[in-house]
């Protein structure tokens, strides 16, 4: 690998993967019905940054951390921005790394990778649903962008061919044709497949245990969000009958982002000044039906910060 | 010695001239058992499945039949599908210490005494179990031998009898199982040495029927003459991982896998012995498999593992399977392929796929090594370590929980860029045009000026 994409982007700036990250650390909060959150462990791909890694340490107690990292040329960079002492570095590449992980304590794996889905990362989901405790999460993130626009009747054909070449032809979603594949089309096909995956895994894993081991896979997240390119964000649970049980029908209903099926939650950064912000802040909670009627901003701007507001990310310039 | 005295007040019958010769039971459980040493007293308890096989099949192949030793530290076990003990030879015989006159005998039998069985038992614990069934019986004795040593009685009880049911050919066979060991045998049982001993003296002793088709397995390995062999040093050291599949109201399946790299004589047997061999009671029903069967890559889907290549050739997967219930296995109907949609088959392809993995990324590596290298003379460092490694049988073969890629420095080839080919056509009278106005004297040369030409004006700051 060359290059990384913290060496393009800060993360830090990027508004929609940062609310993400906040509701997505939301939910993980509700997992301590299951068992105390202090219990379990973080592995994701921390990069140079550890955002995700600060805010679950620092939001959830999570005090086991495994951070992987293929890009070994920037070891000492790395190493040097660890926050805190409970992370530790796994190096590798995660199709690599993963196989080695002790699976015994429950997890939340954070699978945030930087290029779309692929046959290897196909794999590393088989892996992680084949291993996962009951109670554990899994989030796999991918950019699904359907690529460039062309004129062109070929268009469709190309991007399914080109989907086909990286998952190979069995994981093709039944009647998938190029049109599905425009606009979000690829980020839904990537979400069918990913879960096909962890289904068809767990199919498997499940198959010699009895009724009370047995793991179904419940779907919490799919995120759609674009901060440039579009990306997906598709996860759950993974839930034995006992686990199941502790949580009520509606753990997570009352989350508005809690989508449990194939439509997906589009998060939409609004672009507010500080002013605005502070106007619309005090007017907030609303309901759908009774956005802030302040006629300066935008109706479309008020609506999506309505949505996101809790998780807004508050930039300013700061000198240290 | 004392004499009761009471004893000659009573006594005005015949019994008064007698004197007790009675055997006592702690002669048999402690005396009987220091005439033999451990592992002689296991060969006669195969020597019993052993004779069952023959009664079996009489002169024919012993194909399909099998013996399966476990021992550990809590537990010795043998298991085998070799017809059973009929309640009747058990009531009679088999339990009685000595071979009365009349007993039935198998045809080239080994067993001639009859006290190999009780003595074997003894000689290794406390608590025993025999649990048989025929085509029309089926019984259990389980016995505390503390306890049974208090009783007068030269008997032993059913636990369990039934007489009136038929048994399908699938159920038919033996178990005896030793718990409560004694502290010197489970010491031993524990130990690997033991173990490869064990191994060697059942391949001696068991060499014919064997030869015959029985397939004999000791902790789930079998013991045949040729074993497979895996490279094993500290860096190269095979994955194992050992899994017990409990399906409800059945008997237990336990899985034994291997992943790690071998090293045949030749080119050919190498292509032979690569990929995966699956074992289902000692029996081998699929040998060097390559195929998406055993989690290999195929055309529709090479996620986690390429397609086999050539490259492969070093990787040794087995995985051995066992339960008292063939039915359990996974192995289709006439016991000679694999099944793979047994739910057993479909978990543990999972942990195959998992355990081949770090196998198959290494032998990547060693590819991408020897091609990078610059003296085919010299060997890289993974490509030594993987011809300094000695193949060892996978019985004794040092194992850990995952393979992973040996700790060697990274090759820092020479500090030059990386580079790529570019190759494209076009029209000729251009090509010559563009040749002669860059005064290039070859075609390559056309094209690496054109390409140094745009990257100066429009790329390069």
């Amino acid at each position: 690998m060359k290059e990384s994409s913290f060496e393009k982007f800060n993360y830090a700036l990027r508004p929609a993967k940062n609310i993400e990250r906040k509701m997505l650390c939301e939910a993980f909060g509700r997992l301590s019905r299951i068992g105390p959150l202090s219990s379990y462990r973080y592995i994701g791909f921390g990069a140079v940054g550890f955002y995700d890694f600060c805010l679950f340490h620092q939001r959830l107690g999570i005090n086991d951390m495994v951070s992987i990292e293929g890009y070994v040329a920037a070891q000492e960079r790395i190493t040097h921005n660890i926050p805190y002492s409970c992370i530790q570095m796994k190096w590798g590449m995660s199709h690599e790394v993963l196989p080695q992980l002790e699976w015994t304590k429950r997890a939340i794996l954070w699978l945030d990778y930087e290029r779309p889905i692929d046959a290897q990362k196909l794999g590393d989901v088989s892996i992680a649903a084949a291993n996962l405790s009951s109670g554990s999460v899994v989030v796999v993130t991918v950019p699904a962008d359907p690529g460039e626009v062309e004129a062109n009747e070929d268009v469709a054909e190309k991007r399914l061919l080109d989907l086909r070449s990286r998952v190979g032809r069995a994981h093709i979603p039944a009647g998938l044709t190029g049109k599905h594949l425009a606009k979000w089309g690829t980020a839904e096909a990537s979400q069918q497949i990913i879960v096909n995956q962890i289904r068809k895994t767990l199919s498997d894993r499940n198959a010699p245990l009895v009724e009370s081991e047995r793991l179904e896979f419940l779907q919490l997240f799919n995120f759609h969000y674009a901060d440039g390119t579009r990306m997906l964000s598709v996860g759950g649970l993974l839930l034995n009958p006992q686990d199941a049980s502790s949580l009520s029908q509606t753990h997570f209903q009352d989350l508005d982002f809690y989508r449990p099926e194939k439509d997906a939650y589009l998060i939409e950064s609004p672009l507010l000044t500080w002013r605005e912000i502070k106007a619309l802040d005090e007017m907030l909670p609303c309901s759908e039906t009774n956005i802030p009627e302040l006629a300066w901003i935008p109706e479309s701007e008020r609506k999506k910060y309505r949505r996101v507001y809790r998780y807004f990310p508050a930039f300013s310039e700061v000198e240290f | 010695m004392s004499v009761d005295n009471a004893t000659y007040g009573h006594a005005n019958s015949r019994d008064y001239l007698l004197i007790d010769a009675m055997p006592t039971k702690e002669l048999f459980i402690d005396m009987l058992t220091r005439d033999i040493a451990l592992i002689p007293a296991i060969i006669d308890l195969v020597d019993n499945c052993a004779d069952g096989a023959k009664k079996v099949v009489g002169d024919n192949s012993m194909l399909g039949l099998w013996v399966r030793l476990d021992i550990s530290p809590k537990e010795f076990r043998i298991a085998d599908n070799c017809g059973g003990i009929s309640v009747d030879t058990a009531r009679n015989y088999a339990f009685r210490f000595g071979r009365p006159p009349g007993a039935p005998s198998v045809k080239h039998s080994v067993g001639q005494f009859g006290v190999g069985m009780k003595r074997a038992i003894f000689k290794m614990g406390r608590q025993f179990l025999v649990e048989s069934t025929t085509s029309d019986s089926r019984f259990t004795v389980e016995v505390d031998v503390s306890e049974w040593a208090r009783l007068p009685q030269w008997q032993f009880h059913f636990t369990t009898l039934d007489e009136d049911e038929k048994h399908d050919s699938e159920k038919l066979g033996t178990i005896v199982s030793v718990t409560s060991l004694h502290k010197d045998v489970a010491d031993v049982f524990g130990l690997a040495a033991f173990e490869t001993e064990l191994r060697n003296e059942l391949k001696e002793t068991l060499q014919d029927p064997i030869g015959r088709g029985l397939a004999v397995t000791l902790n789930g390995i079998p013991v045949n003459a040729e074993p497979l062999t895996m490279l094993s040093n500290e860096q190269l050291a095979p994955a194992f991982k050992e899994l017990v599949y409990t399906a409800p109201n059945a008997k237990p399946v336990s899985v034994k896998i291997y992943c790690g790299l071998g090293r045949s004589g030749s080119h050919h047997e190498e292509r032979a012995d690569a990929g995966w061999h699956i074992f289902c009671n000692g029996r081998l029903i699929l040998q060097g498999n390559k195929t998406a069967v055993t989690g290999w890559g195929d055309e529709l889907d090479n996620l986690r593992i390429p397609i086999f290549h050539g490259q492969f050739n070093y990787l040794r997967g087995v995985a051995y399977f066992d339960s008292d219930d063939p039915a359990q296995l996974p192995w289709n109907t006439t016991k000679t392929g694999l099944n793979t949609d047994s739910p057993v088959y479909r978990a543990v392809k999972l942990e195959m796929m998992t355990l081949m993995r770090p196998v198959v990324d290494f032998l990547n590596r060693l590819k991408e090594e020897k091609e990078g290298k610059e003296d085919p003379g010299i060997k890289g460092p993974l490509e030594s370590i993987l011809e300094h490694a000695t193949p060892t049988p996978v019985a004794s073969v040092a194992t850990r929980s995952l393979f992973t890629m040996p700790l060697i420095k990274p090759i820092h080839r020479a500090s030059a860029p990386e580079v790529q080919r570019i190759q494209y056509d076009a029209p000729l009278d251009q090509v010559q045009a563009v040749k002669k106005a860059l005064k290039a004297r070859s075609y390559k040369e056309v094209g690496e000026k054109t390409f140094q030409y745009f990257y100066n004006s429009e790329i390069d700051e």
